[in-house]
């Protein structure tokens, strides 16, 4: 029972009964007051495995704190802090349920030591993010949330048959080290958790629960969604180097959807799908410097993407639908503090110098300045440009195009400002003094961000995608901002794959039907021919072959019965 | 005679943002030039090869938005005519 209240996940996760029964206005206190006890739990921790029991013969560790799960702990709980807050000014107790829930599997997969509390946790966590997104009172939303809960089923099925081939093979479930893709049970695993990251094909249900979740939703999901396949990647395949590829194709498609998209709270999933890429890839560097660096950009994505994600979902709470670049237009006189907060989580997801994402960003740079690996330390060096370009020129212009008639709207709400404000304060202020985020990092790092020989290609890298950027627009180089979506993946699957499913389902219930008939056709000859036959046997006398034939037979079983021993 | 409002110009916010690009890159080359030691890596590691990377993320940008828009665009359904359409239109 002891051990039961150590794993601070448990925190969350009771706090959602008190939530579901609480008055609204004890809502938001009590999702943050859960938040400051887990993480106080987690603090108050020494490193190591807690007490163990065993369920079923196997072994469950509830708790094993090393210094990997906590930088990754102290993340979600100071997110789930920041949503709490970002939450007060709605209605919904089954969403702050569903995000405690959320949170609160997250954090326990984080710290169990065992493999199966780590997939029933992950298992537990993905299913509530689909009850987030059914939460959601926006259009579509039900059929959005139907759709995450097939991949995170799919996801929870893989897990399920990767455990059971790995726990046959003979391996430890209290173990919680290297797995190997090359075995089925690693295999089925790895799949799983390219799910959980969100990796190529897998990709399209970020963007999908993001767009569609309510305001708040859409910053719990950023948070807590995709960063714990991150962390699974790096505790079960650290070096692995088909991440190498696979974080390189995020990058890259997370890039050229990001440039695109006129729905910007997509655009914000698919540039934190660029970034978890990054992430990706790191892992799959496997040096010491490179799982820092994705560790410690793991951190600084959460809190950078979690202020644009917040930062849109007040404009999204304003207009009533979509944040779209087409339809930004006049935003700064509508919602002055809101459009100023926008250029500073734009700033922060670029990496800009001063927020929290370039003190890790370098980190990268640092880990992968090798002949070997340039092509990688090139894309890791040209995304932020990419974003600077794509996601905050484009919605800082496009909010602070004057109009001659501003749109008639009223100011997000106290708490969403206070919630979206605070992500970007954490953003600048682990920018500005990132060393005690250095110090959480599994290896001791002595790195000095703002070194000049640093700071300045930063400065001028994005000095220089801005003034292309801007001049690319001024010179209609650009493509205007019109509502346009774009086709991804999913449309595969909810076009011509749909279709087929749909046609093939046509083709069976006909055959079905064609078979019923002809079984029923069949079985009416029959019943004809018995009802003839046996009709026959009220007249045996008759002189027909068919009385004959009766006669025999009646005399053949007669003697049988008699003579046969 | 009234007099359709014009739209107020943009200029001004463009100036800014130039303003600051220019700045940051400005400052950036500057001091790439004058501090940091050559033989580096790879060219893109060299002094000014961030400026050509932010070139190039620039131009890929425009050239990734572009091509979406080109091929990956989702046509609007087209719109269903449907028999007696006007109907109730007289009532």
């Amino acid at each position: 029972m002891l051990a039961l209240t150590l794993n601070p996940g448990f925190v969350p996760l009771l706090a959602v009964f008190l939530v579901l029964a609480a008055p609204r206005g004890l809502r938001a206190p009590t999702m943050a007051g859960a938040a400051v006890l887990a993480l106080w739990l987690l603090l108050d921790h020494e490193f190591g495995a807690a007490s163990a029991m065993a369920q079923m013969g196997l072994p469950v560790v509830l708790l094993n704190l090393d210094a990997l799960n906590r930088i990754f702990g102290i993340a979600l709980l100071l997110a789930l802090i920041i949503v709490a807050i970002y939450s007060g000014a709605r209605r919904n107790r089954y969403e702050d349920a569903a995000i405690l829930t959320m949170c609160g599997g997250a954090v326990s997969a984080l710290f169990v030591g065992d493999l199966i509390s780590f997939v029933a946790s992950a298992s537990l966590a993905g299913l509530a993010a689909a009850w987030l997104v059914f939460c959601s009172t926006l259009e579509d939303a039900n059929r959005a949330g139907g759709r995450l809960l097939i991949w995170h089923g799919l996801e929870g099925l893989l897990f399920l048959v990767g455990v059971a081939f790995h726990l046959s093979s003979g391996a430890q479930s209290a173990v919680l080290g290297r797995l190997d893709v090359a075995t089925i049970g690693g295999g089925f695993i790895f799949a799983a958790l390219m799910i959980r990251v969100g990796a190529p094909l897998a990709h399209v249900w970020l963007k999908d629960a993001v767009s569609h979740a309510s305001p708040v939703g859409g910053v719990a999901l950023t948070a807590m969604t995709t960063m714990l396949g991150v962390y699974g990647l790096a505790r079960f395949f650290p070096g692995e180097p088909l991440l190498l590829a696979i974080g390189a194709a995020m990058i890259v498609i997370g890039a050229f959807y990001a440039a695109a998209e006129d729905d910007l709270r997509r655009a914000g999933a698919y540039a934190l799908m660029a970034q978890t890429g990054v992430c990706v890839a790191l892992i799959g560097d496997g040096a010491p410097l490179a799982m820092a660096a994705a560790e410690g950009t793991a951190f600084t994505a959460i809190f950078a993407f979690m202020a644009l994600q917040a930062t849109l979902g007040a404009v999204v709470e304003r207009v009533g639908a979509a944040a779209r670049v087409s339809a930004l237009a006049g935003l700064s006189r509508a919602m002055p503090i809101t459009s100023f907060l926008l250029i500073g989580a734009g700033l922060a997801v670029s990496a800009a110098p001063g927020f929290a994402l370039y003190a890790t960003h370098t980190v990268a740079l640092q880990a992968t300045a090798e002949w070997e690996k340039l092509w990688l330390w090139t894309l890791i060096a040209a995304l932020p440009a990419v974003l600077l370009v794509s996601l905050t020129l484009r919605i800082v212009l496009a909010a602070y195009r004057p109009l001659a008639r501003p749109p008639r709207m009223n100011e997000a709400p106290y708490s969403m400002l206070l919630g979206a404000g605070l992500a970007s304060f954490f953003c600048i202020s682990v920018g500005l003094a990132p060393r005690w985020l250095y110090g959480l990092m599994p290896a001791e790092l002595s790195f000095d961000a703002f070194a000049i020989d640093r700071l300045a290609p930063q400065l001028e890298l994005l000095g220089v995608a801005g003034l292309l950027g801007v001049a690319f627009r001024v010179f209609g180089l650009s493509p205007k901002a019109n509502f346009a979506q774009l086709l991804d993946i999913d449309a595969l699957y909810r076009g011509p794959l749909a279709s087929a499913g749909r046609w093939s389902g046509v083709l069976l219930l006909r055959a079905y039907g064609a078979w019923q008939e002809l079984s029923r056709g069949v079985a009416r000859a029959i019943a004809a021919a018995v009802e003839g036959w046996i009709s026959r046997c009220d007249r045996p006398y008759a002189t027909s072959i068919a009385s004959f034939v009766q006669i025999a037979v009646i005399s053949g079983v007669l003697g049988l019965m008699l003579f046969a021993r | 005679m009234s007099k359709r409002p014009q739209p107020p110009s943009q200029s001004g916010l463009v100036g800014v943002a130039i303003l600051f690009c220019f700045v940051a890159a400005a400052v950036g080359l500057g001091f790439d030039f004058a501090v940091r030691a050559r033989g580096n890596f790879w060219i893109g590691a060299e002094p000014g090869g961030a400026a050509a990377i932010g070139a190039g993320a620039a131009v890929f940008s425009v050239l990734a938005a572009r091509a979406a828009l080109l091929i990956l665009r989702r046509r609007p359904p087209a719109p269903i005519e449907e028999e007696g359409g006007d109907a109730g239109a007289h009532s």
